[in-house]
């Protein structure tokens, strides 16, 4: 028997064991941290950011950036202040491009053919002995017909090509290919007004604007700049709603989404409806006298009656007239004509008819400035890339050199480049990226990324963006800068050729090119002063060319479009291929944070998809969402869960004589019933592993047609569509489309809004105490933010912006489609009865009087007192009662170990940032482990480091001195952060906005971040009723 | 038979008929008989419960190896089957203390034959309920920190969060049903020590702590008996309650409604009531106690389900009531959303299980006293009840307040692995429950025999039996 000395024994050993086996079994790895004791060599302090200017070359427009610099490594970028051009925004692209910087399938170093159709690394000697070699042998016997295909290059590297193409490869053509063109717009602006350029656009002074089809808040010309226009003519400021917006396009955009009324004509007939609005200005008198058009434009003009375009495009004559005269009569107005519109078989005729309509308006001169001294024209048209591919099949192109352009991805299939770039003898890529061009080169030189190197961009006269390396190239990759290999190889070739090339570097030549530009610009002064102020600005920023108006020219009225819908060949739908905003033409689509990123319209994220009209779909039998698509395997079916899903969606076939693509349906109320839309961007065949192999690239088929104005290519055709008998799931973020009636997010009318009529419901009628009564907190800040509905685009830069700030997790396409997807922000896109469209990000509110603190029974989510809901990673136990009680579903658990590279050496598929793409991860934010709970902190390390700064010089945080990520890019400002208990602060003057209202006010929850209601026309704008009717 | 301190003689008219015909020696020898060396037939069921457990613990040990994502988490539904089935297990907990506690204070003498199974059914379901919120969490080798212990961190749990309040209510109704559960035992585990010889004569003696059958033991046995008795009654309400409120508390639309406390506790005894004939009606035939659990015995229980199932029925209309009378949008779409939606298969199946079967069927005396139905209806209100926590977790979280981030877009499925913790779980619970009914007397002598006539002019056979 036992007694109790004995059971004391067994108890006491018994029970120390286990506990030690367990406590043993469930501790955490020591790990070391090893604080630097020398002092880095360059002026970097550890844990300070340095911040560098320079230049973004991620698209055309060329906008300022900021890299910010952490322990010698760029973390992020920012927009820069001081240039005009993007003003301290950013887009998504820009955001992205450090990925592009430290990507896993970025280029090693310099390939050559193996000779077994793959590649083999070669050194940099041998690489440039290589092209030496190849460059003699193309001056002897090249005739001077290599070519050069380059993106849209400006400024010094522009320069350097054509030198060096001149001189060191014996002669030959550069091309600057870009799929998304400007061409039809140069040749329609010649053709209109005599002047062979792109103009500038004023949107900030337009008070009423239609979009034919520009998507202006995306992709065309200068998006920032012309969200920032935009946001100043729409946003409600105060006082009234400066401005009117209508689109006209067969394809809803997210442009077109936020404009006030949507008229979808015929795909190919935007021309027309601006002619007859146009017809109908004339012919009424609505313009003023100095825009009077000339007889002959007058008796062109006549053909286009409201009645008898009405027919064509599909669009009521009545429409029309009110369209024309709303526009007319606003002053100055302003229409744009670009995307689809500019990308159809009469795309050039499209936008002189938008010329024309300006002209007649009168905003030429206004609104419209000719010899604005806009630098994003010179393109390589679709004819100039059918003769190259015609000169390549006949064995007459020598070498070819790509740099910064990807032909073989994004010319129409019919073109047929990729089958004749293989005829090309030495094919040279300067590409970072092993993308489908570079794949079928010869030699491959892989060039630095732009934050490694230096540059210089001139998107417009007087706008001269500098760049700069921000840091010592990404050490696993063995590049080198396009500039220094062009000179190297030049000077290499001989004396003769070297002589042409007396600087030794792309560094010296870029400052000898800036030496001569000072001379324009400012001849006075020391050139290393004014060369250092440059780089710590970013560039030189002047006036640029105040831009004129100018006449239309006489021949205007034989180039305007037949008053007929064009013909796009055989099929039953037409097939509109548009930009997308998060890719553009797919150059981004290797960016993880780019996949991830949910489009704009359609909210799908890492997969290609048909949007198509609900009506079209069901004359056509194309079920979606009947069904749930189960990921890998890892869910077994029940009875149970299994009808209606608004996630699978039959996969659709669109045939044309040039190819066939498939791709899931996704139903659009915002498309032509007869027009189905498939965005450019995915379906690539190489360019790593975020991007290959995901969804469809239209491009594929597209017929080689091209424009007869200007020789571009067309991006609309008829396709045949049918049904493939397939199921795909597409993982969306949106759980619904529409707000179901509850009117969380509100609108109100112009009128409204501008009566001041408080939007927030009075809670005071609630009988009973507040649920928590409010504590006075005697700390000098509250942080908090307002977001504007009325000026939010939906663009998401702020979501890419968090990503990269706060080291938020990509988790994939499976993962997505669980809903698992870790963006502490989101945009939700509503469509709403009244035909308006309305985006509103959400992220942690930070309720005063949160429902997910008191359920954590941990206070791992806690309030701190300067009004944010903390959230302790390490004190979560993982729950996820936080997640359920927040009535806002901003919380995101880590479902995966996305921060651990390996278990016990085997590779976690899960880990979100393979090497090297985890030296973007910002050392101030945790990356989190398996099993805690995370949401937005309102960039609590960023509130951290200023006020530091503040308590170091003896003062308080300044308004403006600092902003969280997303604010920081907004392109609108819809989102403003900053101190409440500061009643000067522009976030506390917002939030004394009328329009200022607590989403889901009702439940209570106090949160620090509000939302300024959105205003809108109840009814689409009637004449009388848009602003300048007002003010007569 | 000892003094009862009940105090009153087992009424005359009682209706147990056949029980009555039992002498205390039949009692005895029919009940310790299950105690025996187990048989061929016990032990391929024993390893055939220990394989599925097995399945269930590897799905566990990938889960916590991987993360949570194994498990079928769709958001905004972030608790899904585990919470699921912890509030399954907690709920077939209750009927157990409600006959062995409440019915003994209300002298409901049916409950002598089923109580020590519903009792030890009590103590097993909370075992494996306890489980559930370690394998649901996502960090369980910090889950420690949801108690109150003195730490350097000087940090205590927010004792505002109802999911602490469900650490101290399941920690304490499980302290208080074991204790029951041993003590009630101790005169039965003498029983058996005397019926006994070798390894089990020793194991017994050490579990009947000495007792004898003593008049002053059984005096303060039945003291003991029942002060724990009160003390347990108001745990049946209280854990359930407290259960209810790891959803009552919260804001989401379909959690948040003060029905929520009665309705679980119904809802609970009617799912346990239900769990007692699953088990009992097998386990009466195999060990052949058909005379001391009578169909008698068998038509309480199921007028318990039926009285508590009705509760449950009426609190549904209350809910979908009360949705739409608030006028409230957020409930009414939750509710139409449970009815019309993406999960509403979960919904009819909660309401056909609980509320349309049971109600056409248990109003009617024969089909009570049907013990086959009985053993289906049983298992079809488990089904039912299991998914009605499914339906107020999944679907209410699935469909709250803001429509963009509702869960149409991707649904919850439960996965393999869940699947296999769930049915894993049943492992579990069945290994206790196979060692418990092979090892201790599964039917109380003691009470038992209170309920007979006692033995006149005849030494009891079995020595404390009585």
């Amino acid at each position: 028997m036992i007694d109790r000395r004995n059971f004391l024994k067994i108890v006491g050993v018994g029970g120390a064991a286990a506990g030690a086996t367990t406590l043993a079994g469930c501790s955490y790895p020591e790990t070391y941290l090893v604080s630097s004791l020398t002092h880095p060599s360059d002026d970097s302090i550890p844990g300070v950011p340095i911040y560098y200017a320079t230049t973004c070359r991620e698209c055309p427009a060329g906008c300022g950036l900021l890299a910010t610099v952490r322990e010698g490594r760029v973390i992020k970028v920012e927009g820069n202040p001081a240039h005009p051009i993007s003003r301290g925004t950013s887009c998504a692209l820009a955001q992205a491009s450090v990925q592009g910087l430290y990507n896993p399938d970025r280029i090693r170093g310099p390939l050559a053919r193996d000779g077994q159709g793959g590649f083999r690394q070669i050194t940099w000697d041998e690489a440039l002995k290589t092209l030496v070699d190849r460059l003699a042998e193309l001056r002897r016997t090249g005739q001077g017909r290599a070519v050069f295909l380059t993106g849209h290059v400006t400024g010094s590297l522009d320069k350097l090509i054509d030198t060096w193409l001149a001189r060191a490869a014996g002669g030959g053509r550069a091309l600057a290919w870009e799929p998304i063109t400007t061409g039809p717009l140069v040749a329609a602006t010649r053709l209109a007004f005599g002047v062979e350029e792109v103009p500038r656009f004023d949107f900030a002074r337009a008070r009423h604007i239609v979009s034919f089809g520009a998507d202006f808040l995306e992709t065309w010309l200068t998006p920032l700049e012309q969200a920032r226009g935009f946001a100043a003519m729409h946003g409600f400021d105060g006082r009234t709603r400066p401005g009117v917006f209508v689109a006209v396009e067969p394809r809803r955009s997210l442009t077109g989404a936020n404009a006030d009324e949507w008229i979808a004509p015929r795909a190919g007939t935007e021309g027309l409806v601006a002619l007859a609005m146009a017809h109908v200005i004339v012919k009424e008198g609505l313009g003023p006298s100095r825009a009077r058009p000339s007889d002959a434009l007058r008796r062109a003009l006549d053909a286009y009656s409201p009645q008898a375009v009405a027919a064509e495009a599909d669009v009521p004559a009545a429409t029309i007239e009110r369209l024309a005269r709303d526009f007319a009569q606003a002053r100055p107005s302003l229409a744009v004509g670009g995307g689809a519109a500019a990308q159809g078989p009469t795309a050039t005729a499209t936008l002189v008819a938008v010329h024309v309509l300006n002209a007649v308006a009168g905003n030429v001169g206004e609104t419209v400035l000719l010899g604005g001294g806009e630098r994003l024209g010179g393109l390589a048209s679709g004819k100039d890339m059918a003769d190259l591919v015609q000169a390549m099949n006949g064995g007459q192109v020598p070498a070819l050199f790509v740099y910064g352009a990807n032909p073989a991805y994004d010319t129409p299939g019919g073109l047929g480049f990729a089958d004749a770039l293989a005829k090309v003898p030495f094919k040279v890529s300067f590409s970072s990226y092993l993308d489908e061009t570079t794949a079928r080169c010869d030699l491959v030189l892989p060039d630095r990324h732009f934050l490694e190197s230096w540059g210089d961009a001139v998107p417009r006269e007087g706008v001269y963006g500098l760049a700069q390396p921000a840091m010592n190239p990404v050490a696993d990759f063995d590049a080198r800068p396009i500039g220094d290999v062009l000179i190297g190889s030049a000077r290499a070739s001989g004396e003769a050729i070297a002589a042409a090339f007396p600087q030794e570097s792309f560094e010296a030549y870029l400052k000898a090119e800036w030496q001569a530009l000072k001379q324009r610009v400012e001849p006075r002064g020391d050139f290393e002063a004014w060369w250092r102020s440059a780089l710590e600005r970013g560039g030189v920023f002047v006036d640029p060319p105040a831009g004129r108006r100018a006449d239309l020219s006489a021949q205007v009225a034989q180039a305007l479009p037949p008053l007929a819908a064009p013909a796009l060949g055989e099929g039953d739908l037409t097939l509109v291929v548009y930009p997308s905003p998060n890719f553009r033409d797919g150059r981004g689509a290797n960016r993880p944070w780019l996949q991830e990123l949910p489009d704009p319209v359609t909210k799908i994220t890492w997969w290609s998809w048909v949007e198509m009209h609900p009506e079209t779909a069901a004359r056509l039998g194309v079920r979606v969402g009947q069904d749930v698509q189960l990921d890998e395997g890892r869910g077994v079916l029940l009875p149970f869960p299994t009808n209606r899903s608004a996630i699978m969606s039959d996969v659709v076939a669109l045939e044309t004589p040039q190819g066939r693509i498939e791709a899931p349906v996704f139903l659009n109320p915002h498309i032509r019933p007869d027009t189905v839309a498939v965005a450019l961007g995915q379906g690539h065949e190489a360019f790593g592993r975020y991007a290959q192999n995901r969804g469809t690239n239209p491009m594929r088929v597209l017929p080689a047609a091209v424009d007869a104005g200007s020789g571009a290519f067309t991006f609309v055709t008829k396709v045949k569509v049918s049904k493939t008998g397939g199921r795909r799931g597409l993982a969306s973020i949106a759980g619904a489309d529409d707000q179901r009636g509850r009117n969380i997010y509100r609108s109100i009318s112009v009128a409204d809004a501008e009566k001041g009529t408080v939007v927030a419901h009075d809670l005071s009628a609630i009988p009973g105490p507040a649920m928590v009564p409010p504590v006075a907190r005697e700390v000098p800040y509250h942080w908090g933010m307002t977001i504007d509905l009325d000026r939010c685009t939906g663009c998401q830069a702020c979501v890419v912006a968090c990503y990269a700030e706060n080291n938020l997790p990509v988790v994939g396409e499976a993962q997505v489609a669980r809903g698992r997807e870790m963006s502490w922000i989101r945009i939700e896109r509503y469509w709403e009865p009244d035909g308006t469209v309305t985006h509103a990000p959400m992220l942690c509110v930070h309720c005063g009087n949160a429902p997910c603190e008191p359920v954590c029974p941990v206070f791992a989510a806690y309030h701190n007192p300067e009004g944010l809901n903390g959230q302790v990673y390490n004190r979560c136990v993982g729950t996820r009662y936080c997640g359920n009680n927040c009535p806002y579903k901003v919380r995101y658990f880590n479902w995966y170990d996305y921060s651990r590279e390996t278990y016990n050496g085997t590779p976690n598929p899960a880990y979100a940032f393979p090497s090297p793409l985890h030296l973007q991860l910002n050392p101030s934010v945790t990356v989190r482990g398996v099993g805690v709970m995370e949401k937005c902190t309102m960039c609590i390390q960023r509130i951290n480091a200023a006020k530091d700064l503040a308590k170091d010089q003896g003062r308080l945080v300044r308004d403006g001195e600092f902003q969280t990520a997303c604010a920081q890019a907004c392109p609108t400002e819809a989102i403003v952060f900053g101190n409440l208990k500061d009643p000067e602060s522009r976030v506390a003057r917002l939030r004394a906005s009328p329009r200022n209202y607590a989403v889901l006010e009702e439940l209570e929850t106090a949160p620090s971040v509000t939302h300024l209601a959105k205003v809108t026309f109840a009814e689409p704008p009637a004449a009388g009723h848009g602003p300048e009717a007002r003010a007569h | 038979m000892a003094t009862t301190t009940i105090g009153t003689p087992p009424p005359k008219t009682t209706t147990f008929e056949t029980m009555s015909r039992l002498s205390y020696r039949a009692v005895n020898e029919t009940v310790l008989q299950a105690i025996k060396a187990p048989g061929r037939g016990w032990y391929i069921l024993f390893l055939i419960d220990l394989a599925i457990l097995a399945v269930g613990v590897i799905a566990f040990a990938n889960q916590l190896m991987t993360g949570l994502g194994v498990a079928g988490y769709a958001p905004p539904v972030m608790w899904a089957t585990y919470i699921t089935t912890f509030v399954f297990w907690v709920g077939i907990a209750h009927s157990g203390t409600l006959i062995s506690a409440i019915l003994y204070l209300f002298r409901a003498r049916w409950r002598t034959s089923v109580y020590r199974v519903a009792e030890a059914m009590t103590v097993f379901a909370v075992m494996t309920a306890g489980l559930f919120p370690l394998i649901h969490v996502g960090r369980p080798w910090v889950a420690y920190w949801l108690l109150p212990y003195p730490s350097q961190g000087h940090v205590w749990p927010n004792f505002k969060s109802p999911l602490v309040w469900d650490v101290f209510a399941v920690s304490t109704y499980f302290t208080v049903s074991a204790i029951f559960f041993v003590i009630g035992l101790i005169p039965d585990i003498a029983a058996a020590r005397d019926a006994s010889t070798g390894w089990r004569r020793r194991l017994y003696g050490i579990l009947a702590i000495g007792w004898r059958g003593s008049n002053r033991e059984w005096h303060h046995y039945s003291r003991a008996y029942m002060f724990l008795a009160a003390f347990a009654t108001p745990l049946v309400l209280s854990v359930h309650s407290v259960v209810s409120w790891d959803f009552a508390m919260g804001i989401v639309p379909g959690w948040h409604a003060t029905i929520f406390a009665p309705y679980f506790v119904a809802g609970a005894i009617f799912s346990g009531c239900a769990m007692v004939l699953t088990l009992v009606i097998p386990a009466r035939r195999i060990f052949g106690v058909e005379e001391i659990i009578t169909v008698d015995h068998l038509e309480a229980l199921a007028k318990l389900c039926l009285f508590t199932g009705t509760i449950v029925a009426f609190s549904y209309a209350v809910e979908f009531f009360t949705a739409w009378y608030s006028g409230n949008p957020f409930e009414r779409g939750q509710f139409w959303f449970r009815l019309t939606g993406d999960y509403a298969v979960g919904a009819w199946t909660m309401l056909t299980c609980n509320v349309f079967i049971p109600q056409l069927t248990l109003w009617f005396k024969p089909l009570r006293r049907n013990i086959p139905f009985l053993f289906l209806i049983s298992i079809v209100i488990n089904i039912g009840m299991w998914f009605e926590r499914y339906v107020i977790i999944v679907l209410s979280l699935g469909h709250d307040f803001v429509p963009f981030a509702f869960g149409s877009r991707t649904q919850y499925v439960i996965s393999p692995t869940e699947l296999a913790i769930l049915v894993g779980s049943f492992a579990w619970f069945g290994m206790f429950f196979l060692l418990f009914i092979k090892f201790l007397p599964w039917v109380s002598l003691t009470e038992v025999k209170e309920v007979l006539p006692p033995p006149m002019k005849e030494r009891t056979a079995a020595g404390g039996g009585h």
